[in-house]
């Protein structure tokens, strides 16, 4: 938990200066500007704002500006002293770290030489017009605020969800020729130390003419990249993000993009969303054990079916078993082909609806879901039961929250299918057991990939509390293993605390 | 950070030895200690296990003394000369036995999931594995079983409570009867099986704390020995002892005869053979990652370029060795031989000796060629397969027929109609689904034919155990009337035999029980026979099939005597005096033996049956009054089940299978009738007494 902190704002532009440079060092976000204001340009003022949430042009802090530049040294301050603004809602702190919280409303925060407060100024605050839902990662419940593609305004809403100067935001250019910046968003004192310099390192170890979106950076900085899986998470919801920054983790936001790269990752961050955490524990839990459950169909299913149809008969019942080799008469190819044409055809049909305007891609949906799909099977092109298999497979892979790791899965529904249509049942285990060995082998930034599944022990299995099932809400009292060892309480019950002392 | 500090956790080593232990121990054990000493074997178990954990106290004291890794250890306490000879001999323990799971691994996919699939091919793939596994380091092959732990172990144990229920504890007894030698001959055995828990010692360099080595190891042992105990419990119970001690994999056997409640799957064999994928698996990468570490501390040789290397060499060992062990049983034999005389002592005095002699002396102490030669390698792997392709031996679905009756009636009749019906016409016949085995009472009263019969479909894995038998008098007449059935004449049978109001399902024998008697010898069976009545098959009659043979023909009064015996029915219906109709139910039949001196002289032996029951008058129309009735009929009945019984018992048919209760009822019997079983039936009589709890 954060410590208290007090420093009283002095009449000394220098000092009031260094205590916001000990609040806010490290946020390239934040804009801190010392100027000179007065008819003489002699009064020496600094002014500190987040920087996507001023309006420069007609609000009241360029109009209050306007008129303190018309006065006098002793008229300002005087002027301060009174109140006489102008401004109806103007604000003054005596403290430091009030006018940092205040700064952190999206306001402006205004400093004078010779004037021993420090002045909130409203203005336009946080950006909220022109933010789009995201497009992915649907949440039932909370927002559904998306990034956009400015990489400050993705910063300002981070910061709007977490009102403190401990989250700081460090800034690099990446790409020679495009100077794209990239933020760099942690909680200071949550981070891992060392993980902050550590994806500093890995950004720029190499150089490149141009990043276009997140995604390069990603690739560019993943160590196993020849792995399927995604060893970054991306996010386009700004609550996911400060979430993430409230475990300890770090988020990496690129210009023109609206995804946001969070690490380190694992297998069980990429299953969990963030209304996981707005619904009741039991809903939660049911919902993300199914995403578990659909992340393995979503896998091996038509593997599966091509195991049990042309290999291990006797795991069905004969009834059931009848019916599918009725289903499959007239059908002229193997059924391993049959299930590549179907699974082939959907991704076809996917890629086609990713890339057709809106109402347009769901109208290829409907006529390749129903029409070319009823008309295939009564061609006897395909058997029913593999038109079901294959929409099971689809449905279990849309659960999956993350479009990269679903997609991971979608891929590796292709090996299996080779490998049961070759091997039967023994080749899906060997995929199984392949797949298990490559997790193993995989790790993001110190953190391995299965966690908690392995290694649970390293955060006395706290992480277990918010893995396959969801704890009560207060029952997480830890941050996970991300997290700097000192700073894992994320919930305390002070009242409780208090009755038994009494 | 954590991911790679080469350490594992204490849990991970827990798992990583359990899986250790419970692959080749599950396997092996059972049919081993059942030939060894039968019943007696869940005391080999037991001392087994203690013999494990006393030996891994030994370990404890070894590691508590290391430092680094083993490998160093030796060198520093034996010095270079010597430590590299123990060295060397760690490595060829290793191999072996990496060789010989590699080929049993190998061996129990071909057996039991691809029978037709190339013996080389399933090697090299699984060997593939194996070497993308032990790359990876301790950490992530700890990960691997850290995970997959719980997903394996719960299904583990949901089918041993649903084996647990078809076992009969009649076949775990008769205890205390084998020979000490034979019980420390199953102990040693057991021990061999889980002297691989001296792995502990390679593991020490992993988890610095040394209790935590000891604690892991302590909780595998208990958590293998206590598995492998209710296993071979639950295997004995099911199969009895002759027959355990013939099978290959029993294991996999009764995965293939559980059958889960709600029938929405059929067999889970498939299914379960994970189990003994993974764990195969975790001894075969263990015994290859630690035989390649020893081998590149005996080399000098610690970049990891250089020990994928070593590692590869080792695969290759493991793969010809395989080969070896597949294709002789001489091999097989003499590994076994090495393994009992040497590999185990081996692995048990160096420990012993490294803390002796800890005790006296009191010390205390060309790049670019090798990756275009690794590229070369991964290219070949991939290929190699590809190239020893035997081409698919699936068929398509729609390509296959799945008979679900087998008719006999002749062996000529059979083998055409067997042939037939595997390729008949463009379609491969699937046995998986088969549900009734009719049979012609000529050829079932054969015995050589039967022989040879239940030969041919025990070595057919496709044919399930719980295939029903049936006989009748004339296949063709049965299957005459199977178009007015409305359904296949296979799966009118079975509904027939399992939707009987009466009896029991498990009162009726399957293919697995005539199997199992055929090696037991041991128990009476009625198989039931099909005739018609009204132009529908029914069960006209029963052919009784003792200890493994046929024996003639019986009527229905003897089978359902059999089955009341045997808490096989569940109800029991009978015409007691004329119009006095009692319905029986909740039958709790036991038995007990005693000896009588007749007047004669002559030791009679006696088989009491109590039965207790609960009676229902149905109709009664005669001449006393229902309350005078009851003691009446309670008389009638013990006279019926009692004349009953003497007339099988005339006919050589022992309605109570009082045998079977022997080794736990009445040992000095039992040890004399093992050899002269023929003489039993004539030196018994059977006496029912009967006790009604009348419902009004």
């Amino acid at each position: 938990m954060e410590k208290e902190v007090s420093i009283p704002i002095s009449v000394h532009l220098k000092e009031n200066i260094a205590a916001m440079e000990e609040f806010f060092h490290d946020c390239a976000d934040i804009k801190k500007k010392q100027m000179k204001l007065g008819k003489y340009h002699d009064t020496e003022c600094y002014l500190i704002f987040i920087e996507v949430s001023l309006d420069m042009g007609t609000s009241a802090l360029s109009e209050t500006l306007k008129s303190l530049n018309r006065m006098e040294k002793n008229e300002i301050l005087s002027t301060l002293e009174q109140n006489s603004l102008g401004i109806s809602d103007a604000t003054f702190f005596d403290r430091a770290e009030q006018a940092a919280d205040g700064l952190l409303t999206g306001d402006a925060i205004l400093f004078v030489e010779g004037f021993a407060k420090a002045v909130k100024i409203p203005d336009s605050g946080y950006p909220s017009m022109g933010i789009s839902e995201a497009d992915s990662e649907k949440a039932i419940r909370g927002s559904n605020e998306g990034f956009g593609d400015s990489v400050k305004q993705n910063a300002a809403l981070i910061r709007r969800r977490l009102r403190t100067p401990k989250v700081k935001v460090k800034e690099l250019t990446s790409g020679v020729r495009s100077n794209t910046i990239i933020y760099i968003m942690y909680m200071e004192d949550v981070v891992r130390p060392g993980l902050v310099e550590k994806v500093e390192e890995r950004l720029s170890d190499y150089e490149i003419d141009g990043v276009m979106d997140s995604g390069v950076l990603e690739q560019l900085a993943e160590k196993k990249w020849y792995s399927p899986f995604p060893q970054f998470q991306t996010t386009q919801r700004p609550d996911r993000a400060s979430m993430a920054l409230l475990e300890g983790r770090v988020v990496v936001m690129s210009d023109n993009s609206p995804e946001a790269l969070i690490l380190p990752t694992d297998y069980n961050s990429f299953v969990r969303t963030s209304d996981d955490y707005y619904s009741r524990f039991e809903i939660a839990s049911f919902g993300r054990m199914i995403r578990y459950v659909a992340s393995f169909f979503a896998m091996t299913l038509p593997g599966f079916y091509l195991a049990v149809t042309n290999f291990h008969t006797q795991i069905l019942p004969t009834s059931l078993l009848l019916s599918f080799a009725e289903a499959r008469e007239g059908v002229p190819f193997p059924a391993v082909v049959e299930v590549m044409i179907m699974e082939l055809s959907f991704e076809l049909l996917r890629e086609a609806g990713v890339r057709l305007p809106g109402a347009m891609g769901n109208t290829i949906g409907i006529v390749g879901g129903l029409i070319i799909g009823q008309a295939a099977v009564e061609a006897n092109l395909v058997s029913p039961i593999v038109v079901i298999v294959i929409s099971f497979t689809a449905l279990c892979s849309f659960s999956i929250p993350n479009e990269e790791f679903a997609t991971s899965f979608r891929l590796l529904k292709f090996f299996f299918i080779v490998v049961c249509a070759w091997l039967g049942f023994f080749g899906m285990l060997c995929g199984l057991l392949a797949v298990l060995i490559h997790l193993s082998h995989l790790n993001s930034f110190g953190i391995p990939y299965l966690m908690p599944f392995v290694g649970a022990d390293l955060n006395d299995y706290e992480d277990e509390r918010d893995f396959l099932w969801r704890f009560p809400f207060r029952k997480l009292t830890k941050r996970p293993i991300y997290a700097r060892k000192e700073e894992r309480t994320k919930l305390t019950f002070p009242a409780k605390k208090n009755e038994k002392l009494k | 950070m954590f991911a790679k500090n080469n350490q594992i956790s204490a849990r991970q080593s827990f798992r990583l030895l359990t899986y250790d232990l419970l692959g080749v121990g599950t396997l092996l054990i059972p049919t081993a200690l059942s030939g060894l000493c039968g019943p007696d074997g869940i005391f080999a178990v037991f001392f087994g296990t203690v013999a494990s954990l006393l030996y891994l106290k030994v370990l404890r004291s070894v590691f508590s003394d290391m430092e680094g890794g083993y490998s160093e250890y030796l060198t520093k306490i034996c010095g270079g000369f010597f430590g590299g000879i123990l060295k060397l001999c760690y490595g060829i323990y290793f191999l072996l036995v990496s060789g010989y799971v590699a080929q049993l691994f190998a061996r129990l996919v071909l057996t039991d999931l691809l029978r037709e699939e190339n013996f080389y091919l399933i090697l090299f793939l699984l060997l593939l594995l194996t070497f993308y596994g032990a790359a990876g380091g301790i950490e992530g092959r700890a990960r691997i079983y850290e995970l997959v732990f719980w997903f394996l172990m719960i299904p583990l144990f949901l089918m041993l409570i649903f084996a647990a229920g078809d076992a009969d504890p009649d076949y775990w007894t008769p205890a205390v009867s084998a020979s000490v030698f034979g019980v420390a001959e199953g102990s040693y055995y057991v021990f061999l099986c889980f002297s691989i828990i001296f792995l502990t010692l390679f593991l020490k360099e992993y988890i610095p704390d040394e209790k935590k080595v000891y604690q892991s190891g302590k909780r595998a042992v208990v958590f293998a020995g206590a598995v492998v105990a209710a296993l071979y419990l639950i295997l004995l119970g099911m199969f009895g002892n002759g027959a355990l001690s013939s099978m290959e994999f029993p294991v996999v056997t009764m995965m293939s005869r559980v059958q889960i409640t709600g029938g929405f799957l059929k067999r889970t064999d498939a299914f379960m053979f994970g189990i003994w994928f993974f764990t195969l698996y975790a001894l075969l990468n263990s015994t290859v990652y630690y035989g390649g570490t020893v081998l590149c501390g005996l080399f000098g040789r610690k970049k990891k370029k250089e020990s994928l290397w070593v590692l590869l060499f080792v695969l290759c060992a493991t793969y010809l060795l395989a080969c070896v062990f597949y294709y002789s049983d001489a091999a097989c034999t003499i590994y076994k031989h090495f393994l009992w005389y040497i590999g185990t002592p081996f692995v048990i005095v160096i420990p012993v000796l490294l803390v002796l002699i800890r005790k006296w002396t009191g010390t205390n102490a060309k790049s670019q060629i090798l990756r275009k030669s690794s590229h070369m390698a991964g290219i070949t792997a991939v290929l190699l397969p590809f190239l020893m392709l035997s081409g698919c031996k699936s068929a398509e679905i729609e390509d296959k027929s799945f008979p679900v009756l087998l008719t006999v009636s002749d062996t000529e009749h059979f083998c055409r109609d067997w042939l037939n019906l595997k390729q008949s016409g463009n379609q491969v016949a699937d046995y998986n689904h088969l549900k009734i085995v009719l049979i012609e009472k000529e050829f079932l009263e054969d015995e050589a034919l039967m022989d040879e019969l239940l030969t041919v479909l025990e070595g057919e894995k496709d044919v399930p155990q719980n295939t029903y038998v049936l006989g009748t008098e004339s296949v063709k007449d049965i299957a005459a009337v199977s178009d007015n059935l409305g359904e296949p004449l296979g799966n009118y049978l079975e509904e027939l035999l399992e939707t009987m109001p009466y009896t029991k399902k498990t009162a009726y024998p399957t293919l697995g029980m005539l199997y199992q008697e055929q090696k037991n010898q041991m128990e009476t069976l009625f198989i039931p026979c099909v005739g018609l009545k009204e132009e529908k098959p029914a069960i006209v009659g029963y052919e009784t099939w003792k200890r493994g043979k046929p024996a003639g023909n019986t009527g229905n009064d003897a089978a359902m005597l059999s089955f009341f015996t045997a808490n096989q029915l569940k109800e029991y219906t009978l015409e007691l005096a004329q119009d006095y109709f009692v319905r029986l139910t909740n039958i709790s039949c036991k038995q007990e033996f005693s000896e009588e001196i007749e007047a004669s002289g002559i030791t009679k032996k006696r088989v009491t049956v109590l039965a207790d029951c609960e009676g229902e008058l149905l109709y009664g129309k005669g001449a006393i009054s229902y309350e005078e009735a009851k003691p009446f009929l309670e008389g009638q009945m013990t006279e019926y089940l009692n004349r009953t019984a003497a007339e099988a018992l005339s006919g050589g048919i022992d309605v109570a299978n009082s045998m079977k209760k022997l080794g736990g009822s009445k040992r000095e019997w039992y040890f004399y009738y093992r050899d002269v079983p023929y003489e039993y039936e004539e030196d018994i009589s059977i006496e029912y007494k009967v006790r009604i709890k009348w419902i009004d």
